[in-house]
């Protein structure tokens, strides 16, 4: 239940073996493709044993400069309280610059925006290419690409319509299935070492730095690519809240990054072999699914099981991520409310959105269809990733600068280097933009057009509303010099604005001709915070005998529960009558002096009519709820 | 599905026999009886765990079939496509099976499930059945604390008193229940962070509701919502026994007062009585003294004083006991006022005036009834007036009106009712202390004779009481009776 400890009070090898479950999945997936794709773009006249070890150097060093440097190392200290992710190092940003900084919610809704991108390429990409491990089977054949795409979309099918139904159930098998799927990434990796050590040279960074200089706009090409072996790594932050960053740093440190190296060594390694078998035939080598051919024939089918039920896991831990993500950006307001259903009581956190869920399948399947193999895509993935990470790391500034209290040339020196290599990878995976990298980039654009047209919209309302209201303490005293008939109970009217009087209230009053005993104006805010404890929540004061201001603050993660929020203060919801709740319902029409450009006029109604309705959002029973409609020209 | 690690071992141990009598029988078996004995250990895995027993014996059955039977026999390698038959057949023989039998399962213990709350809801309606209500009520209550956890009943006044044990937002929930009928609390989806689940006793809102309020379990367990649904039932169940009591006590209640009139009644007629023949002689022999010896005189007024309240009280029993029953004669008002005034004691100062024309028609009453009457009237009059008691009468609308007039303080309007109530006197003028008792007989009796009484102001201050009493038939019959 509602227990006040976010993170997980269990043991630390338990919360270790959960986060291996969840957050690794998606970097943990990488090798299936990402060394594949690097060598893909030298491949042209076949691929050398300087490239070899250059890309695999670079691999390498991407991984220990990118994830454990600045991820593991530096980001994951930057937590808003122990919640990360780019929502909450915007909200955190917020904080630190009182709110009034455009570019920190225009960097968090572009980094919101990029993550959808990620999350309906990643169950995509990452499932796909475990399936084209079949083709590796030697005695399967018939595997032809329709084939392989039908079992690819029945998969990602099954997975996205069990999402009703929640995952706590099989969420204990996740961390056990991915602690075998790094085995048995290590163990191949350390078997093709053995056969061809002299892959070790790869350690040496000047292999890297070698090959970008001899190979120009090949060498970028290949760092877009080589950049698939960090993907995922945002998950490492945005996931801290659920398991502490204890168990994150010591899941990466001592079994992630040491099998992702094995592994990696050891598809070198393969091709190294590959490379002098081909050269003794006098052949050029040709790239080759370098994954799958590490383990011998006869253990092709188990792998290829095991990476799918992998990459099963790594779409699961995107699509939760999804979810919470959506969460979030509709508590901080960058969104409009959705249908959000808890699967499980037992567990908070356990949410699903039916929206969300099934916009990312019509996303999953248009990508599926559109590039038809994991090659294909992998050219669109980059972008989405390297752009969200290019946000993290401007926020990551403003936090250092702002909350941190850092000088900011020092903050800037710091962040610099990081920045730089984003800004690099980012310029690499650019290169590809029309091999695919559009698609993440006009998701992104149509999620930036939403959040950019509710904001608008919902600064305009409220304006307007301000600007027609009467003030509150103006009705209060008319009402306490002419009482009108009162009947006993409570009523609360959710309000935007407590000082002036809420719509329902004056239809009530105009239609009814009677108010309840009590009145309560609820205000509900987000604050830019993860988490308001729930006797700080409620600020309360009276204006008269019957009327009552009620603020309540909740944190971007909270549960929001209206009804036991007010409960908890004394007597409030307790006195005779019961208790009903007024809604002002406004329908929006178009000004004759338009207030707000046409199309953002439009798409906020869209977006307004659409959105869910708020009493289930806030927990109120549906049988309390009386719904008064306005009009508000725009 | 605490089960299912255990089964699945199970599941995989049936898997290996089976491995190992075919790898040992394939020359005799052939191949295709091997592959249908690996059904055995799916169906029997998905038959008794469900999905996750019965797929991975269809894994691993499929993986020893091509290990230990394929050809080449002991690796994993997949030769042709066929053979990837046996393995998707076999998959597919576990996902129906446990399928059906997790169906199967579920229907029956949904079945379970509901014959056992059934039970339980007849178990308690026998409990609050048998004996009185309030008591099988605390059965009842006992029943469902040993089964739901402590459970207390709440109703509206327990609200306002507030209690240690429940918190605001426990309170408020409990409130929610009561004047909403819904089910709040923990475990339900209002206000779920509460420590209790509180549970209607009604299923609609009623004035009267009560909740159930049942602490959270004391394992942490959230309850889910056929448990909840099962307590509203019971609840229902106490809420129809909680009205029983309700209607018991009234009961009890009435009777009780019924009781305690009677002994009342009783006790006034045996008072009466026993008073009245010991009175009398007193009140003879006082008169005869005080003809002789006017130091007498006080006695003699508070002999009378004493038979007048005596004759009260018996005229009250009377009424009290429905025993009152009032004749019908033709009387002249003279005569009876005459009757009444004579041989009256008269307290010092106060004058009694009598303004009765003597052409009045007669009316219909019982003698001794107006009698007594008249002389309570006449008494009242005498304690409260300052100087002087007027006693007019008047015919008017059909009737002829007695009127009795003081100067005393008056009634107040917002007291005239209610004066003629039994031991009945208003405020502030106990001054001359009656029994309380003469009004309220008037009244009796005068409703018994047909006859109206009222009180108004009188003309010069102070309180007039009137009698409005039915006039004989016609003039002519107007004769002395």
């Amino acid at each position: 239940m509602q227990t006040h400890s976010h993170v997980d009070t269990t043991s630390l090898r338990i919360r270790t073996l959960g986060a291996i479950g969840v957050v690794y999945g998606d970097i943990g997936t990488s090798p299936l493709y990402a060394l594949r794709e690097a060598l893909a773009q030298t491949s042209a006249e076949g691929i050398s044993r300087a490239e070899i070890l250059g890309v695999l150097s670079l691999a390498l060093w991407a991984l220990i400069i990118v994830v454990s440097v600045k991820y593991v190392a530096f980001l994951t200290r930057m937590d808003n309280n122990g919640e990360g992710g780019v929502l909450s190092l915007m909200a955190l940003a917020r904080r630190a610059t009182g709110g009034t900084w455009v570019i920190v919610t225009l960097l968090g809704a572009s980094g919101a925006a990029l993550f959808y991108g990620d999350a309906i390429i990643t169950p995509a990409l990452s499932v796909l290419s475990a399936v084209e491990g079949l083709r590796t089977i030697p005695g399967v054949g018939g595997m032809t690409q329709p084939v392989i795409l039908g079992i690819t979309l029945a998969i990602l099918l099954g997975l996205f319509a069990f999402q009703a139904r929640g995952t706590a159930g099989v969420a204990a098998l996740f961390g056990p299935v991915c602690l075998l799927w790094f085995a048995v990434l290590a163990a191949s990796g350390l078997w093709q070492i053995a056969q061809h050590p002299a892959i070790l040279a790869a350690f040496n960074p000047l292999q890297a730095v070698d090959f970008l200089l001899s190979h120009g706009a090949v060498g970028l090409f290949v760092l877009g690519a080589v950049f698939l072996t960090v993907t995922g790594a945002e998950a490492l932050i945005a996931d801290m809240g659920h398991f502490g960053r204890q168990p994150i740093q010591l899941g990466w440190l001592v079994l992630v990054w040491p099998a992702l190296t094995l592994n990696y060594l050891g598809q070198g390694a393969l091709a190294l072999g590959a490379l002098d078998a081909a050269s003794a035939q006098g052949h050029t080598l040709a790239n080759a699914d370098w994954f799958f051919l590490m383990v011998p024939d006869a253990w092709r089918a188990p792998l290829v099981l095991i990476a799918t039920l992998a990459t099963i896991i790594a779409s699961q831990a995107v699509i939760t991520g999804a979810y919470s993500l959506t969460h979030q950006a509709i508590a901080l307001g960058l969104l409009p409310r959705m249908d959000l259903r808890q699967t499980s009581a037992q567990q908070i956190g356990q949410i699903y959105m039916p929206g969300v869920n099934w916009l990312l399948l019509f996303g999953v399947v248009v990508l599926v269809f559109g590039f038809r193999d994991s090659s294909s895509m992998a050219a669109a993935y980059g972008i989405a990733v390297t752009g969200t990470m290019v946000v993290t790391t401007c926020l990551a500034y403003v936090i250092a600068w702002r909350h941190w209290r850092w000088q900011p040339i020092w903050a800037a020196v710091l962040i610099a280097p990081f920045l730089a290599l984003d800004l690099f990878f980012f310029g690499a995976n650019i290169l590809r933009v029309t091999e695919g990298g559009w698609v993440p980039l006009v998701v992104a654009g149509l999620m930036g057009l939403v959040m950019v047209a509710w904001l608008r919209g919902r600064r305009a309302t409220q304006e307007r509303t301000s600007a027609l209201g009467v003030d509150m303490r103006d009705i209060a005293r008319a009402l306490a010099t002419r009482p009108p008939v009162r009947i006993e109970g409570t009523a609360v009217f959710l309000t935007q604005n407590l000082d002036i009087a809420p719509a329902a209230l004056l239809h009530n009053l105009k239609h009814n001709k009677a108010l309840h005993r009590t009145s309560i104006l609820l205000r509900i805010e987000t604050r830019p915070r993860p988490w308001v404890e729930p006797a700080d929540r409620l600020v309360l004061e009276r204006i008269d005998d019957n009327f009552v201001r009620a603020h309540l603050r909740y944190g971007y993660m909270d549960k929001v529960d209206v009804p036991s929020d007010l409960a908890r203060s004394e007597g409030l919801l307790a006195g005779p009558g019961g208790t009903s709740f007024f809604v002002g319902r406004s329908a929006i029409r178009f000004a004759t002096k338009p207030y707000l450009p046409r199309w953002v006029t439009v798409l906020y109604t869209f977006l307004h009519r659409n959105a869910a309705d708020p009493t289930a959002y806030f927990a109120i029973p549906p049988n309390r709820v009386v719904e008064l409609g306005s009009q508000i020209e725009l | 599905m605490t089960r299912t690690p255990a089964l699945m071992i199970e599941a995989l141990l049936a898997v290996a026999a089976v491995a190992w009598l075919t790898a040992t029988l394939l020359p005799v078996l052939g191949l295709a009886s091997c592959a249908l004995l690996f059904l055995l250990p799916v169906l029997l895995a998905a038959t008794r765990g469900g999905v996750w027993p019965g797929l991975s014996a269809a894994l691993a059955g499929a993986a020893a079939y091509n290990f230990f039977l394929l050809e080449p026999r002991y690796s994993f390698r997949v030769h042709e496509l066929d053979n990837l038959i046996s393995v998707i057949v076999l998959g597919l023989v576990a996902v129906v099976t446990s399928r059906l039998a997790t169906r199967l399962m579920r229907r029956e213990a949904e079945a379970n499930e509901r014959a056992h709350a059934s039970e339980e809801a007849a178990t308690l309606a026998n409990l609050l059945a048998g004996g009185p209500p309030d008591e099988a009520l605390g059965r009842g209550l006992g029943f469902v604390g040993a089964r739901y956890g402590d459970v207390r009943l709440l109703d509206e006044s327990d609200l306002t008193r507030g209690d240690a044990a429940f918190p605001s937002l426990d309170l408020s929930a409990a409130a929610w229940a009561i004047h909403n009928g819904d089910i709040t609390g923990h475990g339900t989806e209002t206000m779920t962070p509460a420590e209790w689940t509180f549970v209607p006793l009604a299923a609609r809102s009623r004035a009267d509701n009560a909740v159930a309020a049942f602490a959270r379990p004391a394992d942490g367990r959230i309850r889910t919502p056929a448990e909840l649904g099962q307590m509203r039932q019971l609840c229902l169940l106490l809420g129809q026994c909680r009205d029983r009591a309700c209607l018991e006590a009234e009961r009890r209640e009435r009777e009780m007062v019924d009781a305690r009139d009677r002994l009342r009644r009783t006790l006034l007629a045996s008072l009466a009585h026993d008073f009245r023949t010991p009175l009398t002689v007193i009140g003879g022999r006082l008169e005869l003294l005080a003809a002789h010896n006017p130091e007498a005189h006080d006695a003699l007024l508070a002999a009378r004083r004493l038979d007048r309240t005596m004759t009260d009280l018996i005229g009250l029993a009377r009424i009290e006991d429905g025993s009152l029953h009032a004749c019908r004669d033709s009387l002249d008002v003279v005569d009876v006022l005459a009757a009444v005034c004579e041989g009256w004691p008269m307290p010092a100062g106060i004058a009694l005036h009598r303004a009765i024309a003597p052409d009045l028609p007669f009316v219909m009453a019982d003698p001794v009834l107006l009698h007594h009457v008249m002389t309570n009237l006449i008494d009242n009059a005498l304690r409260h007036a300052k100087t002087c008691v007027t006693v007019s009468a008047a015919q008017r609308e059909g009737r002829l009106w007695l009127m009795v007039d003081d100067d005393g303080p008056g009634v107040p309007p917002a007291d005239r009712q209610r004066i003629f109530e039994r031991f009945r006197q208003i405020k502030g003028s106990d001054r001359k202390a009656g029994s309380g008792l003469g009004l309220a007989i008037v009244k009796g009796f005068a409703e018994a004779m047909d006859i109206t009484v009222w009180i108004e102001a009188a003309p010069h201050g102070g309180a007039r009481f009137v009698l409005s009493l039915p006039v004989c038939g016609a003039p002519e019959d107007g004769e002395p009776a």
